[in-house]
């Protein structure tokens, strides 16, 4: 009868599996910064805020139009003054710049105006440091009073340029009278388009918001400019209260295209984009304020976009649909979304607005057989736009793993691919019950950049002579990501921390188990591409579902898959076993490669066992050793089934299916425990369990004559009686 | 009467702990120590009154200038600047900036030496770790420029003043090294300041050091009897102190205020004479150290470390709170009697 009781209840523990709480609630990635909204190139900087460009095509007017813009870069912009008065020492240029050969052979008015600008510049930065104090000596060929008598005494074709160079130096000698009469005399008489006077006005505008006098054309001037900043402080200066959707109001009545515009909306919305937490179903931290700026926002862009004198509509209609988002209207962001996709747009624009395209589509699109096939083709195109943006600063910070552990904001195209993917698609696949399809997606968005790049950096021990091993340097070095996870010396940062472990590791085994058989057996072109761009290797996943497996009790199957993981595997774990499972006290031993599968099997044989075993004693003391095995893989040897960074240490774990396992375990241990002290016969076994259990008051009334209850009756202080192994707090 | 109790539990304590050591035995009646040794020995013709300056703007009153004169200031240590690392308002990265530049309204008193002091965060010490050589000339040349540019004479000599720690002083001694580099080629000396705890590490490389005898309790404990300045405070840090390395002066409070708390908490420090209306929860504890505080202090801290060098300096030159000490007292603090 006892018999068939245990095997019954070994059967039981065999059979149950603990119940699927995973839900919609996926825990894998909230990639807050990641940014969506795109609308400011550096190339828009250049060009259309620092007048870089245009400034170079001035030159090129005034020189040859044959000499290459790059050119004329190089030497307006990047070289130093050292380089400069190099060139005016020399006559016969040598070098491959035609710019620098035309203005040292051809142009000598050229060279010297461009040497006291460089001379200004170079000065102007020793001012404008914070150690700077008057009388300072600076290492200059001229001080600045020197370069504004020059600059102002010109009177050749480079007037306005020299005009320009003596308002800078003014600027910084706080001398902002004359930078206005300056501007009055000539700069405001040169045409509107004229580069220096464009560069001039925010230098003029600045001097003149210090005199009462001239405030309202400072702010005239900050409006032309779009400096949204610079009319708000002004504007609070005077204890006027406005905010920077009213002045962007004013703006767009008196310069809709001002290009500072949009360095503002890049800031305001990006402001709001963060708050809002783009998860799907998610919630944000938006207040109403935000939530009323976003509408007031949302209305100016609207009425921007039809405004005729916009020469940009698509970047206003792309600005309310991102807001439209912000708040949560997604069907109405579509629509807006197509009014930007129908206006002409710049490649960078149009870029942007295909990722919000595939965003909103992602969400919207019904989810069916069509699903998949748009989805896959949307992949392609991010891995394209992926392929031909990869820099050294994406393949550095790729390499240190970190950025996409934490989901931070790095890489453009691979962060809205994550985005799309985590965000919006792999919930949305896992609530329709493509668990397979979700954790495919899961693995593509984690391992894609990764993978093309192949490398990370480690620190090895560079001996300095090899008879001397103890003294060494750590030095990095760069390996691949295949060496780095075979490493013994690392722990693998890597593979246990992305989004698509996070997934598997708390998802159901059953979903993780489809999932392999998937990977090993691809239905068609789609599984094809998504492995490739995954990391699927047997080991990986069969170690994981293994692990799963043992942390579900259900040895057998943790057997099966553990068996396919090799030994060598495990090098690529972060996670190694310190202590005997099945030994009741604290017993440190050295981990063994493959100490998930031993301990699977043991356990396996043990329940076996005690479901054939006839002798009572031996059968409790089985029990015994399987309880004791079962205790301990949820407490000290819990990286037999948990890993670290997973949803691991079961104390402190907060799934609520894993909460649901411990408590199994526990149950089955206390029920394990008591059976054992159930079935054995010998009175001594008895009294063992029950010292080794803490059951002192027990003991010392039912076997007081046993060995341990007379130490029990004799050397106990207090009789703590049995309230519940499992709470018993021993070395667990 | 209390406050004469309160005098006489100072001197026993001073005493226990100074005749426990035997340490009445070493000080001699010249006023030289063991170990003080000769080439610290002051020379009295180069002894002088001096005082700090420590406020954002030099325009002194006419009652402080009329102070500077009563009492013979021939040396005014004038903090120039202070050295932080807080944001750069130009790239709007974390930089090591000079902060709170002093303003110059009135021409520096004729007569008076001016050593420019320049207060160091230990924050911004932390961040010149390996570039103290680049910090060391910005200071320097910075100082040096706005001496020449305030018309501040002739400078022999500038201080730096920094609260280090141990795990910060080898940044402050490198920083020190370098300083004097620049400074010895233009026959500059250097000082610094001294707290109470950094008496035991041995001296940066400066030439002469100022001792700190205030600030020396817990500003914010509530259990604080006088953070600027409390006997008992100070005698375990001179217990079994040896001669310092280096010439010393000693530095004097002649200053007060509110410490205020809320909730048995800190909350700020009020100025001396304020009269902010105070809730249930609330209370202020006025600090003023009393002129026979400040001489008993500086008495135990001659017996160990001698005489001020150069003379004995006061913190600092407010003309509000100079006033709460009368003119035989300021004489008194000045004096090597």
């Amino acid at each position: 009868m006892k018999s068939l009781n245990y095997t019954l209840l070994i059967s039981l523990a065999v059979l149950m599996s603990a119940a699927d709480a995973f839900g919609c609630g996926i825990d894998i990635c909230h990639p807050k910064e990641y940014r969506m909204y795109r609308v400011l190139s550096d190339e828009y900087q250049e060009r259309y805020i620092d007048l870089t460009e245009e400034n170079c095509l001035a030159w090129q007017a005034l020189t040859s139009p044959e000499i290459p813009l790059e050119h004329i870069r190089e030497i307006v912009y990047d070289i130093s003054l050292e380089d400069i008065e190099l060139l005016r020492s020399i006559r016969n240029y040598r070098g491959n710049n035609l710019f620098a050969e035309w203005i040292t052979s051809r142009n000598r008015e050229i060279l010297d105006f461009l040497y006291l600008a460089k001379v200004n510049e170079s000065v102007r930065f020793h001012y404008l440091s914070h150690w700077y104090y008057p009388t300072m000596e600076i290492d200059a060929p001229m001080d600045l009073p020197r370069v504004i008598e020059i600059a102002e005494a010109d009177n050749s074709y480079l007037r306005d340029r020299y005009l320009l160079q003596a308002i800078r130096a003014h600027t910084t000698l706080g001398e902002y009278r004359e930078v206005i009469d300056l501007w009055h005399s000539e700069m405001s008489h040169l045409p509107k388009e004229n580069v220096m006077r464009r560069l001039a006005l925010s230098y003029v505008a600045g001097a003149m918001s210090r005199f009462d006098d001239c405030r309202e054309e400072a702010i005239k001037m900050f409006v032309e400019l779009g400096d949204i900043s610079s009319v708000l402080f002004v504007l609070n200066k005077r204890q006027i209260d406005v905010d920077e959707v009213d002045i962007l109001e004013i703006i767009l009545q008196s310069a809709p295209n001002s290009p500072r515009v949009v360095q503002h909306l890049d800031r305001v919305v990006s402001e709001l984009e963060y708050k809002y937490k783009f998860s799907y179903g998610g919630t944000n931290d938006l207040n109403e304020n935000d939530i009323d700026d976003a509408r007031r926002l949302i209305a100016l862009s609207l009425r921007a976009a039809a405004d005729e004198r916009v020469e940009d509509p698509v970047l206003w209609y792309y600005t309310a649909s991102m807001l439209q988002i912000i708040i949560g209207e997604m069907d109405v962001a579509s629509q807006t979304l197509v009014r930007a996709e129908r206006c002409p747009a710049s490649q960078y624009m149009k870029d942007s607005i295909r990722v919000m395209r595939i965003y909103l589509d992602a969400h919207l699109r019904r989810y069916d057989g069509s699903y998949m096939p748009w989805l896959m083709s949307q992949i392609k195109w991010f891995e394209q736009m992926i392929d031909a943006n990869i820099d050294d600063k994406v393949e550095e910070r790729t390499m240190g793993f970190f950025y996409l552990h934490y989901c931070w904001s790095y890489y453009y195209w691979n962060d809205m691919m994550r985005h799309v993917l985590l965000s919006v698609v792999v919930p949305r696949m896992y609530d329709n019950g493509d668990a397979v399809e979700a954790l495919q997606l899961a693995n593509i968005s984690s391992y894609m950049l990764v993978n093309k790049i192949d490398k990370t950096t480690i620190s090895h021990p560079v001996f300095r002579s090899r008879s001397d091993r103890r003294r060494y340097t750590m030095e990095p070095k760069i390996v691949s990501i295949d060496e780095y996870r075979n490493n013994r010396d690392y722990i693998n940062d890597l593979d246990f921390q992305t989004a698509f472990f996070k997934m598997a590791d708390s998802i159901d085994v059953k979903h993780l188990v489809a999932y392999y058989e998937r990977t090993i057996k691809p239905q068609g072109d789609t599984d094809s591409y998504l492995n490739q761009h995954s990391y699927v290797d047997k080991d990986f996943l069969c170690d994981i579902i293994g692990t799963q497996y043992i942390r579900q009790m259900e040895y057998d199957k943790a057997v099966s898959y553990l068996s396919n993981v090799n030994v060598k595997y495990d090098n690529c774990l972060n996670v190694q076993l310190y202590y005997d499972p099945f030994c009741f006290e604290q017993d440190p031993i050295e981990s063994m490669p493959n100490f998930r599968y031993d301990f699977a099997l043991r356990m396996l044989e043990l329940e076996n066992k005690i479901a054939s075993e006839q002798d009572a004693d031996r059968r409790a003391k089985l029990m015994i050793e399987y309880a004791t095995g079962l205790r301990t893989s949820f407490g000290r040897c819990w990286q037999l089934g948990f890993y670290v960074y997973g949803y691991r240490v079961v104390m402190s774990d907060n799934t609520k299916r894993n909460e649901l396992l411990r408590k199994e375990a526990f149950k089955r241990y206390d029920k394990m425990v008591l059976s054992a002290i159930d079935t054995a016969e010998d009175k001594e076994l008895i009294a063992d369990i029950m010292y080794q259990f803490s059951m002192h008051k027990s003991l010392a009334e039912l076997y007081p004559y046993t060995e341990k209850g007379q130490l029990v009756r004799g050397e106990c202080d207090r009789l703590i009686d049995y309230q519940g192994i499992s709470n018993t707090w021993r070395y667990w | 009467m209390k406050h004469k109790l309160h005098l006489i539990l100072i001197a026993a304590i001073a005493i226990f702990y100074f005749a426990a050591d035997g340490f009445a035995d070493s000080a001699r009646s010249d006023g030289s120590f063991l170990g003080y040794g000769q080439s610290f020995k002051r020379d009295s013709t180069n002894v002088s009154n001096a005082i700090y300056h420590w406020r954002t703007t030099f325009n002194p009153d006419s009652t402080e200038l009329s102070f500077l004169r009563r009492h013979n200031v021939k040396r005014l240590y004038i903090r120039m600047f202070d050295v932080e690392y807080g944001e750069d308002y130009t790239s709007k990265f974390r930089n090591v900036t000079p902060t709170a530049t002093t303003k110059f309204e009135s021409a520096i008193p004729e007569g008076i030496e001016i050593v420019p002091t320049v207060y160091i965060t230990l924050e911004a010490l932390r961040e010149m770790d390996d570039f103290s050589y680049r910090y060391a000339e910005l200071i320097v040349e910075r100082i040096l420029a706005m001496a020449r540019y305030n018309n501040c004479g002739e400078i022999r000599e500038i201080q730096f003043d920094c609260d280090w720690t141990a795990t910060t002083r080898h940044i402050f001694v490198s920083l020190c090294r370098e300083a004097k580099e620049h400074l010895q080629q233009k026959g500059i000396e250097l000082s610094c300041t001294v707290r109470l705890h950094q008496l035991r590490e041995m001296a940066p490389p400066v030439d002469r050091a100022v001792l700190m005898l205030y600030n020396t309790g817990g500003l914010k404990s509530p259990k604080t009897r006088n953070s600027i300045l409390d006997v008992k405070d100070v005698v375990p840090y001179l217990r079994n102190q040896e001669t310092y390395d280096i010439p010393l002066d000693l530095a004097l409070p002649t200053f007060g205020w509110g410490v205020k708390f809320r909730d048995g908490k800190f909350d700020k420090i009020v100025a001396d004479g304020a009269s902010d209306s105070l809730k249930e929860n609330e209370y202020i504890r006025w600090e003023r150290p009393t002129i026979e505080e400040i001489l008993f202090v500086r008495q135990l801290a001659e017996r160990v470390l001698g005489q001020s060098e150069r003379g004995n300096i006061l913190y600092h030159l407010d003309y509000s709170q100079l006033s709460n000490y009368t003119d035989d007292e300021i004489t008194k603090l000045y004096s090597f009697n």
